[in-house]
């Protein structure tokens, strides 16, 4: 997938011959989502909709692969009879909690087998997901994810407690300081230059400032996602300065020689 | 059954019998997480209009960029 214009992306599609299947990402909101931040890289999901590796595609391992084919389903949902349309719209609404119940009642036997244990796992894992993302103050995206896990679990027992946990993200002191933390970081990304003029016109004092407010909060977040994201934007600046140091150091000499 | 390698692109049209003969590292995380909520619109050379619609199978989605 890519989160590029159509208008830029299809002529490359249609040069490089591409067969498989694409889509778009608009904004990279799945992108920014999951953290990725160099290309190619690749998710690989399982059957039951969890992540089980993530890396640049020319390191994914057979080994990785094999155990997904054994679950998948033989017959992909496009493919599914017709008298398993309401079925195939309940589960592409994400009502899973309603899908888990209608496919037991399917007269396919792949379906009526197969599906519902496979309903019960990806709505087991959306669950322990988001409790996870609470638990790691990962709390933007925890925003994102709650109204597709509350979905997922009406009519199911699970209801109760990821309520309790959406109520967490309107209330909880951490979770609001959080908020306030990744909202920080937003800010400086958009403070760092993209452009080598633009980088060699910063203020280093400025950049050492964000270092320094970057370093606390990683302190203060540790093994939580508000500090690793502290921690990987400090990394970036701490490039950005290196680079600007060695682009200085360059131009003063460059000067020097010509005097 | 294939791995629904869906979405590929950026190392160009590297099959998947390919990507898979190449012995790699680990993979790179401990614990499997679900994937957070996509809005992927534009689907093209697939029979899937939506990411939903590739449940119950195994997918590799690769982010590529054009350029």
């Amino acid at each position: 997938m890519t989160s590029e214009s159509k208008e830029d992306t299809e002529p490359w599609i249609e040069d490089k011959g591409v067969e498989y299947a694409y889509a778009y990402d608009p904004d990279g909101v799945l992108m920014k989502s999951l953290g990725i931040r160099g290309i190619p890289h690749a998710v690989l999901v399982d059957p039951y909709g969890q992540i089980v590796w993530r890396g640049h595609p020319m390191t994914l391992d057979a080994d990785a692969v094999a155990p997904l084919l054994a679950d998948a389903l033989e017959t992909p949902m496009w493919e599914w009879p017709a008298e398993a349309s309401r079925l195939r719209e309940t589960i592409v609404a994400g009502k899973f909690g309603m899908a888990i119940k209608m496919a037991g009642e399917q007269q396919s036997e792949e379906l009526r087998t197969k599906a519902p244990s496979m309903l019960r796992k990806l709505v087991d894992g959306k669950v322990a997901g988001f409790t996870a993302m609470i638990e790691d103050l990962d709390v933007n995206v925890a925003e994102a994810s709650a109204g597709s896990v509350a979905l997922a679990v009406e009519g199911l027992p699970e209801a109760d407690k990821v309520a309790s946990l959406r109520a967490r993200l309107g209330n909880d002191e951490k979770l609001a300081a959080a908020k306030k933390v990744f909202a920080r970081i937003d800010e400086i990304r958009a403070g760092m230059p993209d452009t080598r003029e633009k980088a060699l016109a910063l203020d280093l004092e400025k950049l050492n400032g964000w270092i320094d407010e970057l370093e606390a909060t990683a302190e203060d977040f540790a093994e939580k996602a508000p500090g690793r994201a502290a921690t990987s934007t400090v990394e970036d600046l701490d490039r950005l300065r290196n680079f600007i140091e060695k682009e200085r150091a360059a131009q003063a000499r460059d000067q020097g020689g010509s005097e | 059954m294939q791995l629904s390698r869906a979405l590929l692109g950026g190392v160009g049209a590297a099959s998947v019998a390919v990507s898979l003969s190449l012995a790699g590292p680990a993979p790179v995380i401990d614990e499997a997480t679900p994937l957070p909520p996509a809005h992927l619109v534009d689907f093209a050379q697939s029979k899937a209009s939506s990411l939903e619609e590739y449940f119950g199978q195994a997918v590799l989605l690769e982010f590529f960029a054009y350029w």
